[in-house]
């Protein structure tokens, strides 16, 4: 399948301030991320929170502007602008929250915030807005009356169908889906995963799927990136990388995982992830990395290939794997 | 219509919109409801400083005029001074609030500087030092109290507006390519309203108080209109024989700016969207 978005060499820098003398610097949260998506796939990337996962999402985007490196969508380049044109360059690419309820303007009902939508993007007709928008509540779900209601008056799994609503209204191609099982029980966990799975067939989306819950990433990913303080250390297909984890912080983050069956939990992290402000010289994870030697205090190890089609930035995973 | 019946509930913000109200109701048919209308301007000496009696509720005043017909006449020039000056106020202050909340940089830096100096003068002396450059008179008061009231409307505004800008839901518009004027005037005002609405009906309150000290030092009203704050002043010279000459605008001051708190008060703790429509 051919790339739909890719990005190389991506860095993000959050908080640089231009001061009277001189400027602030800032903190990298993204710093050097190389990806490629491919047309419709369900790409994951997965990681601790504050590893700028969603900076990343916010960035490819175009919500936050890049320090350096190169987006690309569909084959052009479309990185170097102030996020009004990037946001319009861009409009293939939409962005689900996390909190799809305070996503939705309270004052506004339902329906009306999905015509807005379709307002911005050239569809004025208030006869076509009401079709288009019935049509697309009933493909997620949803009782097309449910327009009337306002955001508070539903529940978390409506609240997130509508959120899904907004966004396939406007026909992306790639949608970030931002922990879209946060904060859902089990039951309507699976109803949405369902329900993304349909649209994306339905629609021919393309999903980068943003998360920390590995079991639902597992289940539906086609490929993960596991980023670390603004790094990708591993990436490869979800099979693989669930099954052959080469990269110690993802075996860690598996090992930590809960699990169904019972058996106890493995040995969390020792410690916190660093503080952007203070990263480590060499591996960023050796601090808290069982194997690090002398070597992986200095030397920053590269996301080389490590097996065909998967990628480990470790000094160690060769000898690991 | 929830909104209105929490407000209800309460009783002390129902008795703030009844007085509210009920002076809104006088203003509009003050010539009618007065028994003297033509007391506003005629004097008649040979009946001056009567006390309370049944032709007279309230007593005359030093010009022989029916106080309970000039309380009534006043009612609505302290109602129009209150919603203009209110009204002016917002249309300074909000917009500056709005800008200066949503813009990051020396420009909204300056405003809300600006605005912080106007909030330290106190309003009283601002609007004094106003009402002293320009010729005195009732439309030079409103334009001190206007210029003097806008920087709470823009203290409001901004922390709203700051408080919004961070909101998820600015940050999903913005996502879905909305424009800053699209978010702003229909997604952040809109969203700020209650917080306005409350500040502009305490406002009210205060301008009235303020616009009836104006009034009194003789830098609002001029004689002989009926104007509350006017009344009280003039009846200085004739205390303490004729109590009732001060008495009874003095009340209608303090009733209608009570009001205004009260029904102020209340209208905080309803102005939430989420009791908008409660099942």
């Amino acid at each position: 399948m051919p790339e739909i978005l890719g990005a190389a060499g991506l860095t993000v820098e959050l908080g640089a301030r231009r001061r009277l003398f001189g400027t602030r610097p800032g903190v990298r949260a993204v710093d050097g991320v190389d990806l490629s998506v491919a047309a419709g796939e369900t790409f994951g990337i997965v990681g601790e929170s504050g590893c700028g996962k969603t900076t990343l999402a916010r960035t490819l985007l175009g919500l936050q502007r890049e320090a350096s490196g190169e987006i690309r969508l569909g084959g052009l380049v479309v990185s170097g602008q102030d996020s009004a044109t990037a946001r319009r360059q861009r409009a293939a690419v939409q962005y689900v929250h996390q909190d799809p309820g305070a996503a939705l303007d309270p004052w506004w009902q339902v329906g009306a915030a999905l015509a807005e939508g379709l307002a911005i993007h050239g569809v004025t007709d208030r006869a076509e807005q009401r079709i288009r928008i019935a049509e697309m509540l009933v493909a997620v779900g949803l009782d097309p009356a449910l327009a009337n209601r306002y955001p508070h008056e539903l529940s978390g799994g409506q609240q997130r169908r509508i959120g899904l609503a907004r966004i396939l209204l406007l026909r992306p191609k790639v949608v970030i889906l931002d922990e879209p099982t946060a904060g859902l029980d089990l039951s309507v966990q699976a109803a949405v995963l369902r329900l993304l799975r349909e649209l994306r067939d339905r629609f021919g989306l393309t999903y980068l799927f943003i998360s920390h819950d590995l079991s639902v990433v597992r289940r539906v990913c086609d490929r993960v990136a596991v980023m670390y303080l603004g790094r990708v250390v591993e990436q490869g297909r979800a099979e693989t990388l669930f099954a052959a984890p080469q990269h110690p912080y993802t075996r860690a983050l598996l090992a930590a995982a809960p699990r169904l069956d019972g058996a106890a939990a493995g040995p969390s992290l020792p410690g916190d992830p660093p503080s952007l402000r203070a990263i480590p010289a060499g591996c960023r994870f050796h601090p808290r990395c069982a194997q690090a030697d002398a070597g992986c205090a200095r030397l920053e190890p590269a996301l080389v290939e490590t097996s065909p089609g998967h990628l480990t930035a470790c000094h160690h995973a060769r000898r690991a794997a | 219509m929830t909104a209105l019946r929490h407000l209800l509930r309460d009783p002390v913000a129902a008795l703030g919109l009844a007085l509210v109200l009920f002076a809104i109701v006088v203003a509009l048919f003050a010539p009618w409801l007065a028994p003297y209308p033509e007391d506003a301007f005629e004097s008649r000496l040979l009946q001056r400083l009567k006390p309370p009696s049944a032709e007279f509720p309230f007593g005359t005043d030093n010009l022989g005029r029916d106080i309970l017909s000039r309380v009534i006449l006043g009612t609505r020039s302290a109602v129009v001074v209150a919603v203009s000056v209110v009204l002016a106020a917002m249309l300074i202050g909000v917009p500056v609030g709005l800008w200066a909340g949503w813009r990051e940089g020396w420009v909204s830096e300056t405003l809300m500087r600006v605005t912080d100096v106007f909030l330290a003068v106190p309003q009283l002396i601002l609007a004094l030092a106003l009402g002293q450059l320009m010729a005195p008179g009732l439309t030079t008061a409103m334009v001190a109290l206007a210029l003097t009231y806008w920087p709470f409307f823009a203290r409001t505004v901004h922390a709203e507006t700051r408080r919004l800008r961070g909101a998820l839901f600015v940050d999903a518009l913005a996502g879905i390519g909305a424009s800053t004027p699209r978010i702003l005037l229909l997604h952040v005002l809109p969203n700020a309203a209650p917080a306005i609405l409350v500040r502009a009906t305490i406002g009210m309150g205060f301008t009235i108080l303020t616009a009836a000290i104006l009034g009194f030092l003789g830098v609002g009203a001029a004689p002989p209109s009926p104007d509350w704050g006017l009344a009280v002043a003039e009846a200085r010279q004739h205390l303490p024989e004729a109590w009732w000459f001060p008495t009874f605008p003095g009340l209608a001051i303090l009733l209608l700016v009570l009001g205004f708190n009260l029904l102020g008060d209340g209208l905080r703790d309803v102005a939430d969207p989420r009791l908008r429509r409660g099942r």
